[in-house]
């Protein structure tokens, strides 16, 4: 019996979840309500009664989060320092970026994003060595700088937000409102997500498949914000993404963006394994690629994961556009591909559940559908306009 | 094929026990013939995966075609060929159009047919235990085991069930014949994500339907409705296009009302056309007021209004910004836009005319056309934008700190021809700096594609136009450039010997001829002179001594408007008076590419703003709000709730007290997850009893 049967035993006897829980997940949740509540006592008086909602919400969700899925406590822990101590050093001065040697090596927002970024890449190259050699410390090596990478992200996200407050308390805004914005938040969810799977099947070999499409993400992000149009500028909000929807909305839909991404890349792997396997070619590389049932079965709940959150998304579009624009519908270019998309997985999912599809079709089609996304996500941005243009190319 | 829910495909064991329950579930209701083939063909997945491919790909080609811009605009895109043709398919209207709506009401049908198909079987798997099994049927199970007991049957399986409740499967048991059986389900509500998802669609489209303009769609098609396409008045606009306030239960309209001002309208866009849509209340516009970030981007825009009910009088105040509208009664009131709410402009006209220099003052409101005489015949004058500020990134940004700069008020407007050639300009009120110099600033283009060129006029001391119109009214009247003419001719001749008169009235009419080709066309047009008479070879020198004589007079012309200003010009001249010549001489050789009958100046102006409100009616909201929140559960209850059963059979040992056990389970579609369950169960059994 394996140690997995070991822990399930538990399921029969009478055991409640909460004795299930070390001393360190209280002492992290606790942590979490006090920091909450000090943030409360402190910034009440700044929020609204959603926003207060959102803080709340958001303590529930980490905990519940960081119990289901323990790194997420160490995670959290090392975010939460880094950009306290960003913004601590920052004060009240915006300038000491420039000047604050740990603000403008480490933990500034843009010097965080460039370690996001080069973190990222390297992490790519681990991975394949990784693959081809079947180097297990390389593997490691990946894993730790995608976890680094991720923190990386979100303290850049976070250190951008205070930023954004220093700049000016009207301009202030959570960064989440332009593309160069929310392709940080696209490739720490990716990562997360691909994550979550690697210490689930103990398998590194999906990795470089994965940090591949963050890779191009970070790729486009370093053009986009960092090249000749200047976007990782803070910018000031227009009027009508002044509201609390904007905390939930655009994150939801990104989660959904990016487990579609995860299931493309796990795909794309799977397309690869069963062709070689097919053609005879069943070299090493071939075999440490994780099993067809296994990329299948992640693939599927990467899928039903990211509609989940997609419709969530959706629906809490559709509800701040109501209050917004007036209607809850407009058939804007950028709901329409959002209606696009959720039809596309719709059928993807209807083909696996109710027709019993598998393997290649539904493979390709996952690598279709991620150009579906990307079109949604960028294309609408790139060449068509309306309602939604906020982060214009 | 059929709309099967059940397969798996995984476990074809499964299948074998599960199927014959769908068939039950199918062959309860009678379905004969014709019905049972319409029924198949509606619930079918082919059809439910087409509409998914045929709704997507005409929604791509509604976010590809804009959609709902003025005709004219398709027909110089496509052409009157195409524009006919995509206009007869609706491609211009694509969400509301017919087919669009029917394909919307396959989708319903055929979703509501699975509902009807399954819903009897997916509510008897949700509830039942399925008590009746057999042994065989167990042992085919992915999950399986047997153990023999000491216990009695009676204790082994109070025992069992006591586990199985905590490991949260609820169970329920049965005795024949001292065989027991146990069935145990846990998460059966899985089954019920199939039916509030399929539900959910059903209750969002149809709400959605509701709120939509399918109704008036209806009443045009049977005449009673038409939408006005001309540029009307509302009041001026016909009771076919107009619509009561009790006679449309859903809408979304737009008003624009000016700071002061009560509207009781809105208008529904429809098409290539609008309606014009009653309310039950009035809204009034007290203020507006719009703040601005340092960029000149709108930070946030407000309006304080007063609604008044018509019927009851009953008054509200309040006010809306954008993502805080106003709810009232049925109605939602949005603040979407803002807009010039007729801003009274006091202009003054220079005419650029070389025969006629005038100056015509006027006020005209923003939005309203006034026709202007001029020599160039009669001009539609259409001021179409006024803009208070306009902030832009300032060029010298490195020098002055500051990143943006405000050039000031500025006036859009049209000249449109007799023949409704049109061209646009826009006018800044203020003069700019350019290298510490003012200049009156005007833009001018053809089609609204193409960016603004320029004109730049030079202020006088005065920061006026007076000098450059005194100076251009000088150049073009033929007496006074005559003695002009003379007057420098006598001068510019050679002092020493006699003056010959010959010489000097020669050289004032080339002179004179020369002034007046530069008024009318610059130095272009003296160019081109000099290219067409002279032969080549003597040009050049020609071109040296004609400009040379061309300055002169200009020079001349330019002294006698400053002598006009009461000016001692028998000083030196300042070298700011220098500089406004050149720049005098350089926007003079331009004007004739500005082709316009004349400059407008901003005097003065009084601004006025109007609001844009978004009225809206959406009684379908709340269902929509509750079908979307189904959608949500039954997402999660299909994939994150798993579907779980155990089965246990005791029977008697046939030697002693004891009782031989035979386990099986099925997780559906979470066959790894329940391995791992019943991998658990087992241990806990084998500890227990001893494996058979």
């Amino acid at each position: 019996m394996s140690t997995t049967g070991q822990e399930m035993n538990n399921l029969f006897e009478k055991q409640s979840f909460w004795r299930q829980l070390g001393s360190f997940d209280w002492v992290w949740a606790i942590g979490l309500v006090l920091a909450s509540g000090y943030a409360w006592q402190q910034y009440s008086s700044l929020m609204d009664v959603y926003e207060v909602g959102i803080l709340f919400g958001t303590v529930i969700s980490l905990i519940a989060w960081g119990w289901l899925w323990k790194p997420v406590r160490a995670y959290t822990i090392a975010v939460a320092l880094l950009s306290l101590f960003s913004i601590y050093l920052y004060g009240d001065d915006l300038a000491l970026g420039e000047t604050n040697f740990f603000l403008k090596f480490l933990i500034s927002s843009k010097s965080s994003i460039m370690w996001m970024s080069a973190l990222y890449v390297l992490a790519t190259v681990a991975y394949f060595i990784g693959l081809f050699i079947g180097s297990e410390f390389s593997n490691k090596t990946a894993s730790a700088m995608t976890w680094s990478a991720t923190v990386m992200g979100l303290v850049g996200l976070l250190v951008r937000w205070r930023e954004s407050y220093l700049i000016h308390v009207d301009v202030g805004h959570i960064p989440v409102s332009n593309l160069y914005e929310v392709f940080i938040l696209f490739s720490i969810i990716t990562a997360l997500l691909y994550l979550y799977y690697e210490g689930k099947n103990k398998n590194y070999n999906m990795g470089g498949f994965v940090l591949l499409v963050i890779s191009s993400a970070v790729a486009f992000l370093l053009w986009y914000g960092f090249g000749s149009r200047g976007a990782s500028e803070i910018q000031p909000l227009v009027p009508a993404l002044q509201s609390y929807w904007m905390k939930i909305h655009v994150p939801a839909n990104f989660v959904g963006y990016g487990a579609f991404a995860l299931a493309a890349m796990l795909a794309v792997a799977y397309l690869i394994k069963d062709s070689m396997t097919k053609s005879g070619r069943n070299g090493a590389i071939i075999n440490r690629i994780p099993d067809l049932e296994i990329l299948d079965d992640v693939m599927y709940k990467s899928i039903a994961l990211g509609f989940a959150f997609f419709t969530l998304a959706t629906i809490l579009g559709a509800m701040w556009a109501a209050e917004a624009w007036g209607g809850y519908w407009s058939w804007d270019p950028k709901e329409t591909w959002a209606l696009i998309v959720w039809l596309n997985y719709a059928a993807w999912l209807h083909l696996r559940l109710t027709k019993g599809w598998r393997g290649r079709p539904l493979a390709w089609w996952s690598v279709i559908g991620l150009f579906i996304t990307l079109f949604a996500f960028i294309g609408v941005n790139m060449f068509l306009s309306g309602l939604h243009s906020y982060g214009e190319l | 094929m059929t709309n099967e829910i059940k397969s798996d495909g995984e476990s074809s064991q499964e299948n074998d026990l599960l199927e014959p329950q769908v068939e039950r579930g199918r062959s309860n209701r009678k379905e004969h013939g014709l019905f049972k083939v319409i029924i198949s063909f509606l619930g079918s997945m082919e059809l439910a995966i087409s509409l998914f491919v045929i709704i997507g790909i005409a929604s791509i080609i509604g976010t590809i075609l804009q959609q709902n811009q003025v005709y004219n605009t398709y027909i110089v895109k496509f052409g009157p060929f195409w524009f006919e043709v995509f206009r007869s398919l609706e491609l211009f209207d694509i969400y509301s159009s017919w087919w669009f709506v029917i394909l919307l009401g396959f989708l319903l049908v055929s979703t509501a047919t699975c509902i009807y198909r399954y819903a009897p079987v997916i509510i008897r798997e949700w509830r039942q235990f399925r008590l009746n099994v057999s042994s065989k049927s167990l042992k085919l199970m992915h999950s399986t085991g047997s153990w023999n007991t000491e216990t009695t049957p009676n204790e082994t399986a109070q025992f069992i069930q006591e586990k199985l409740a905590n490991g949260g499967y609820q169970s329920r048991l049965k005795n024949e014949e001292g065989i027991i059986t146990i069935a145990a389900k846990k998460g059966a509500i899985n089954r019920l994500g199939y039916l509030f998802t399929h539900g959910a669609i059903i209750v969002i489209c149809l709400s959605a339907l509701y709120d939509g303009n399918f109704n008036l769609k209806l009443r045009e098609a049977a005449g009673q409705l038409k939408p006005e396409t001309r540029d009307l008045f509302a009041s001026q606009v016909p009771d076919i296009s107009r619509l009561k306030a009790d006679e449309n239960h859903a809408f979304r309209g737009n008003a624009n009302v000016p700071e002061g001002s009560t509207t009781g309208l809105v208008f529904l866009q429809m098409r290539n056309g609008f309606l014009v849509q009653e309310l039950p209340f009035t809204i009034t516009l007290n203020d507006f007021r719009i703040e601005h970030y340092n960029t000149g981007m709108p930070k946030s825009f407000e309006s304080d209004i007063v609604i008044e009910d018509i019927e009851s009088g009953e008054k509200i105040s309040k006010t809306i910004e954008v993502n805080h509208p106003l709810f009232y009664k049925d109605f939602a009131i949005y603040q979407s836009s803002f807009d010039d709410g007729g801003s009274i402009m006091d202009l003054q006209a220079w005419s650029l005319d070389d025969s006629k220099q005038k100056v015509v003052s006027f006020q005209q409101v923003v939005g309203q056309n006034k026709l202007m005489e001029t020599s160039q015949g009669e001009f539609k004058l259409e001021l179409t934008e006024f803009k208070a500020l306009n902030v832009q990134p300032n060029p010298k940004a490195e020098e002055t700190g500051r990143k943006f700069k405000n050039m000031g008020p500025s006036l859009t407007f049209r000249l449109r021809d007799s023949s409704g050639q049109a061209k646009e300009f826009i006018n800044y009120a203020n003069p700019t700096t350019q290298e510490g110099r003012y200049f009156f600033l005007s833009g001018v283009r053809s089609t609204t594609t193409e960016p603004f060129r320029y004109l730049f006029i030079p202020a006088d001391d005065s920061a006026s136009l007076k000098r450059f119109f005194g100076f251009r009214s000088l150049l073009s009247n033929p007496e006074e450039m005559k003695r002009i003419a003379e007057k420098t001719a006598a001068m510019s001749l050679p002092s020493t010997g006699v003056p010959d008169p010959k010489r000097i009235a020669q050289m004032a009419v080339v002179m004179q001829r020369l002034a007046e080709l530069f008024n009318q066309g610059g130095f272009d047009l003296v160019l081109n002179d000099i290219n067409e008479k002279v032969p080549e070879d003597k040009r050049k020198d020609v071109q040296d001594s004609y400009f040379k004589v061309l300055q002169t007079i200009l020079g001349t012309v330019y002294l006698e408007v400053l002598q006009g200003e009461n000016i001692d010009i028998s000083k030196n001249i300042t070298p700011a008076q220098e500089q406004y010549y050149d720049d005098l001489v350089n926007t003079m050789g331009v004007i004739s590419k500005y082709n316009a009958p004349f400059f407008l100046q901003i005097k003065s102006f009084e601004h006025k703003e109007a609001s844009g409100f978004q009225i809206t009616k959406a009684p379908g909201k709340d269902l929509v709000y509750l079908g979307c929140t189904l959608l949500c559960i039954g997402i999660v209850l299909m994939f994150y709730v798993a579907n779980k059963r155990i089965w246990v059979i005791i029977s008697p040992s046939t030697e002693g007290q004891g009782a031989q056990l035979l386990v099986a389970g099925s997780g559906d579609r979470h066959q790894k997850e329940f391995a791992k369950e019943f991998q658990a169960l087992s241990q806990l059994l084998d500890k227990q009893y001893t494996t058979h």
